[in-house]
């Protein structure tokens, strides 16, 4: 391996994109966010099919964001995204285990009857991870 | 873990900018280390005794609540 490309590994960024790729990002959540709400207006795919690709498309430029790297990445900055990425996961997944049962708990106050019901996670724990390590990436920045 | 990273730098008259570009950190890294909520990697801690030219046990001091 050459010494720059080890100089990356030593540095743990070698998955890294270049930061402009931030900026890139946003395209692919614009596209998503348009067709989530044309989709209506639109004769080109069927709702079920424009709908999973706006949620696709929002995923892929989150996705984007996350691994994007710093404007001046550092070695803080990597721990940080370490830890945002671990308490990410964790707070991701307690919600996706508490949300159904809160759901039922809120709605059975107001409505009698009220049954259980798991959604399809699928793509919503996953845009729930990419928010949380956004959001605790951010927050332990902000803590210094 | 307890510092003097603000007094080497007043000795030699340097600002956290100063010091960041001389070990390629950002400034708030620099910051961060001082007031001890960022512990750096031995890397680090070496290249800023290096900048400072002091040993580094003379930069950094364990606390009572280290050993714990």
């Amino acid at each position: 391996m050459k010494d720059k490309q080890l100089e990356k590994v030593r540095k743990g960024d070698f998955l890294l994109l270049p930061h402009y790729m931030k900026w890139v990002a946003i395209l692919p959540v614009l596209c998503g966010i348009v067709l989530f709400f044309l989709k209506e207006y639109q004769q080109f795919l069927n709702d079920d099919v424009a709908t999973s690709m706006a949620g696709h498309l929002i995923l892929l430029g989150f996705l984007l964001i996350m691994l994007s790297r710093d404007k001046f990445p550092d070695e803080r900055l990597l721990n940080l995204r370490h830890k945002a990425m671990a308490y990410a996961f964790i707070h991701g997944m307690i919600l996706v285990i508490v949300t159904p049962f809160l759901t039922y708990l809120l709605s059975s106050l107001f409505r009698s009857g009220t049954e259980l019901y798991f959604m399809d996670y699928g793509v919503f724990s996953i845009f729930i991870f990419q928010i949380m390590y956004l959001i605790n990436y951010w927050r332990f920045k902000q803590d210094l | 873990m307890k510092n003097t990273i603000h007094v080497q730098r007043a000795i030699h008259k340097m600002t956290q900018a100063d010091l960041s570009e001389a070990i390629g950190v950002s400034r708030q890294t620099i910051n961060s280390i001082e007031k001890s909520r960022y512990v750096p990697s031995t890397i680090l801690a070496l290249k800023i005794a290096r900048t400072f030219k002091v040993p580094v046990e003379e930069l950094f001091e364990l606390e009572e609540s280290d050993d714990r």
